[in-house]
């Protein structure tokens, strides 16, 4: 009688233990589970479609420096000296001349050495170009003014690379200058230049003075004058 | 078999069984995400600045980053400098000057089709760390 008792009483006991030894094993197969590494996946998969994207969205621009048939090189970091060589097609790839915020289909046989092109889309050299774009190259820099030639309506500006330019300043310059008291901006005039300001100016280097290329003399299309009493008050 | 015999056995199985499915029930309710299927990524310590947000020297462009390519012209210019900086944004286009008194700057600027060089030039009046700059690439095509 007593056997049938424990007999008994380790049967309901061992119901709880083959439960418990289920609940051991790892829970793989339920469906929150399965879920998350459905959304896991899924999130694996749209973070590297967004990143080919952004690949497909990188863009070169530079100076063309050869022209081949079906390849166009251009020098797309002067300092550096990197080259980057373009694949074109004579029915893919479409030209397009950027002015004034428009673009206008160009013919490639315009193209010609020292044209600041514009490619987007390229990921390698080897990728034939659908577009290329062909604009004016400008350069955005500031400085300090180091001298000013009152009598050529020049002016002498040293960056902080301590590269020296001098710049024309034209009736075509857009000229602006720091307001001192209410540090807005208003329109000034080559009397307003002075030596120890600060510069900030953008430049075509298309532009550059053939007879003299050494002297990086550029005709100015607009600046802003920081005036040293900035510094001082 | 006495009473007393057949109520133990009873209660023997009934507790079991309550039990069982007391710590079933238990495990059923803890989160998804600790289930041992894919682990959580680990979260990298951040590692704060020395000099904290507020002594933050010199200049940070949160957004956008260089060479980024854009089909919309509106552009959202934002970035950090120390606190009463003069800031002053150079483009192509335009040139834009202001007083930072807070330390983080925000501005707008109209882009031009094709490429956008930014420059982002900042002068502090009474630190002497000279002016920082930092020039953008920006491409600005509508049909990309």
């Amino acid at each position: 009688m007593k056997k049938t008792l424990y007999s008994l009483l380790i049967g309901g006991w061992l119901i709880f233990f083959v439960r418990m030894t289920v609940l051991a094993q790892p829970n793989t197969a339920s469906p929150s589970a399965a879920g998350k590494e459905v959304r896991i996946i899924k999130e694996k998969i749209a973070s590297k479609v967004a990143e080919l994207t952004k690949q497909e969205k990188k863009v070169i621009s530079g100076r063309v420096i050869e022209i081949k048939d079906d390849q166009i090189t251009l020098l797309t970091d002067v300092t550096l000296d990197e080259k980057k060589r373009i694949k074109i097609d004579p029915e893919l790839t479409k030209f397009y001349q950027l002015a004034k915020g428009k673009k206008r289909e160009i013919k490639r046989s315009v193209i010609s050495k020292d044209d600041y092109l514009i490619v987007p889309g390229l990921i390698f050299s080897n990728v034939i170009a659908n577009t290329v774009y062909r604009a004016s190259p400008y350069v955005v820099s500031s400085g300090r003014i180091v001298a000013v030639d009152k009598k050529n309506y020049t002016i002498d500006v040293l960056t902080i690379d301590k590269d020296k330019y001098t710049f024309d300043i034209e009736k075509t310059t857009r000229q602006r200058i720091l307001d001192l008291k209410t540090l807005g901006i208003k329109k000034a005039g080559f009397a307003k230049l002075k030596e120890g300001d600060r510069l900030h100016f953008v430049y075509n280097p298309a532009l550059i003075d053939k007879k003299n290329p050494q002297k990086n003399h550029y005709p100015l299309m607009r600046y802003l004058i920081i005036p040293q009493e900035y510094f001082t008050n | 078999m006495k009473n007393e015999v057949a109520i133990t056995i009873v209660l023997g199985l009934f507790f079991g069984a309550l039990l069982a499915f007391f710590v079933i029930g238990r495990s059923q309710n803890k989160p998804v995400g600790r289930h041992p299927v894919i682990s959580k990524p680990t979260e990298v310590p951040v590692q704060k600045n020395k000099l904290g947000k507020e002594d933050f020297i010199g200049l940070e462009i949160e957004s956008p980053q260089n060479q980024t390519v854009v089909n919309n012209p509106q552009l959202k210019l934002i970035g950090r400098a120390s606190k009463n900086s003069l800031v002053v944004i150079q483009t192509q286009k335009g040139e834009e000057a202001f007083l930072d008194k807070q330390g983080n700057f925000e501005k707008n600027l109209k882009l031009v089709l094709g490429e956008n060089d930014i420059n982002v030039t900042v002068y502090n009046q009474k630190i002497q760390t000279g002016e920082q700059s930092k020039l953008l690439k920006i491409f600005y095509f509508p049909d990309r």
